[in-house]
């Protein structure tokens, strides 16, 4: 994923990088935010009807029930509805539905792991700009959420096949340098507004970071003037310290 | 002239009472954990001999009823003794602190009758002392029928019974809780036929908590119910008013000799895509209530 981050553009128009147009401003490829749509979006693919072997649990835009004419749900052997959601839209109404898979980081951190001297990769000379590279770890969690502690187990592994089946795919296609075996956790049961049982998938991705840093001229001379101003410079900064705590 | 009666349970006399032929449940014991005694008597039977009971068991007052014992003559007591090992859920056990089961006697007679009764598994006591608490559940009734109480239906779930013939994996556990057999129970039909009576229930707030995936409502509520049927948790109350359903977390029995006059319990209101909004408990589709 990290590998098509156009840092260049992105660095220029003085913006995140953009993986198409229409995107969000705020999520750009390799953000964590990014990756955990990905697995929202690859996990509503697994679960939608149009595979070939269908599943008792099925995910459709709308969580609305199937309804016959009677308003009941539609009998014998109808999916039902899944939600597959990203713990990140905290304010959806639907929490309490479930069956449902819930997908976010699972309060693990995101580390950038040094594979150079300093991240550094490149220098060009002329100009100044240094470009960076690391790899960005970041653990994925599936939080499978079912009434029954069957249920929940069962779509648990469903996810972790697809993951474990599908990693070379992953890696391939979105650009991830590294796509653990996922680790289907114990199921285990939560209390909500009645017992809800609670299976949790969990893997680690890892894609590359690039960055690169040029010096802007103007802004630096600006910065040599304030300096020069300032009488031996030692003013600048006490004022710039002693400003914050006056309040001024 | 006064009636007689007596402090230890069972001994009293029976005084000869004008009325209908009737069939009495005057004991039901749990001889734990493998029987329960049953034991009967008949009111004004018009001969000495030749009455016929059937006796059936139930999770529920209201059924459905399974056979445990057919074409009993002139029996007055029946040793059940058709409990399952723990791990069986193919019939009822008697293992757990709470399980309420019902027995209901029919009998049969050339002139007299048919006539029917139902009783639960619970403590005797004597004449003097059942007058009491059959005074307080009236009272109880009253109040809750007439005052603070609102229609409402409780479903007691099924602990034992046929498997789910759709749901249920090798290993004997359910892995779909919205199956719309079982309801996610494991037990064909999920539940016991309702019982309809009244309630009241408090107000409380909505709680909303936060959870990693989001925030989620949780809403406790106290209710207050008539002694009967006996609920235990995990059994699911609906009030017919509003359709608001509730899971039962906890049963606080107000007991007076041992038997129950009133319940109190503590129950969660049920999420919206509960599998239990898939049970019919309104008046379209049951006896008229309102």
């Amino acid at each position: 994923m990290g590998g098509i981050i156009e840092v260049n553009k992105g660095y220029r128009n003085n913006a995140l990088p953009r993986l198409a147009e229409g995107e969000s401003p705020d999520v750009f490829p390799g953000s964590p935010l990014a990756v955990v749509g990905l697995f929202v979006f690859a996990l509503r693919a697994r679960f939608q009807d149009t595979n070939e072997s269908p599943l008792p649990w099925v995910w459709e835009e709308t969580l609305s029930p199937l309804a016959d004419e009677d308003g009941f749900p539609l009998p014998d052997g109808s999916p039902r509805k899944m939600q597959i959601e990203s713990m990140y839209n905290v304010s959806n109404p639907e929490r309490n539905y479930r069956p449902a898979i819930y997908i976010g980081r699972g309060g693990g951190s995101v580390t950038a792991d040094k594979v150079s001297v300093d991240n550094r990769v490149g220098l060009h000379i002329p100009t100044g700009f240094t470009a960076y590279h690391c790899y960005a770890t970041m653990p994925v969690m599936f939080e499978c959420e079912a009434e029954t502690s069957g249920e929940s187990s069962a779509i648990a592994e469903t996810a972790w096949a697809y993951v474990l089946s599908s990693r070379d795919i992953l890696r391939r296609n979105f650009g991830f340098h590294e796509v653990t075996e996922p680790v289907l956790g114990d199921t285990d049961p939560s209390e909500r507004d009645k017992e809800v049982w609670v299976t949790r998938v969990q893997f680690q991705v890892q894609y590359d970071m690039r960055w690169g840093v040029t010096p802007i001229a103007p802004k630096l001379r600006d910065l040599a003037i304030r300096l020069s101003k300032d009488v031996g410079g030692e003013d600048f900064y006490r004022n710039l310290a002693v400003r914050s705590l006056s309040g001024e | 002239m006064p009636v007689p009666l007596s402090q230890s349970y069972g001994k009293q006399r029976s005084p000869h009472r004008k009325g209908e032929f009737r069939v009495l449940i005057t004991r039901t014991i749990g001889l734990w954990p493998r029987k329960v005694f049953v034991q009967w008597m008949l009111r004004n039977p018009s001969t000495a001999t030749g009455y016929t009971f059937q006796i059936y068991r139930a999770g529920s007052s209201n059924g459905p009823w399974s056979s445990v014992a057919t074409d009993l003559l002139d029996t007055y007591y029946f040793l059940d003794d058709a409990f399952s090992a723990a791990e069986d859920r193919s019939t009822a056990g008697l293992f757990s602190l709470r399980r309420s089961i019902y027995y209901k006697i029919v009998v049969t007679h050339a002139t007299d009758g048919p006539a029917e009764v139902i009783k639960e598994v619970e403590a005797g006591v004597d004449r003097r002392r059942a007058g009491i608490i059959r005074k307080l559940r009236r009272d109880a009734h009253v109040a809750l029928k007439k005052g603070s109480g609102t229609e409402m239906a409780v479903f007691k779930r099924r602990w034992w019974g046929e498997p789910c013939p759709r749901c249920l994996s090798a290993t004997k556990q359910s892995t779909r809780s919205h199956c719309e057999v079982c309801y996610g129970t494991g037990i064909d039909t999920g539940y016991w036929n309702p019982v309809y009576g009244y309630a009241t229930r408090s107000s409380t707030p909505v709680e909303t908590a936060t959870t990693t995936e989001g925030e989620t409502k949780i809403h406790p509520v106290q209710i207050k119910m008539e002694y009967i049927p006996e609920v235990e948790p995990k059994d699911i109350l609906v009030f017919l008013r509003d359709n608001k359903r509730y899971v039962i977390n906890r049963v606080l029995t107000t007991e007076i000799h041992t038997q129950t006059v009133h319940q109190e319990l503590e129950v969660s209101e049920l999420a919206h895509s509960s599998a239990a909004f898939h049970l019919v408990a309104d008046r379209w589709h049951s006896e008229p209530w309102f």
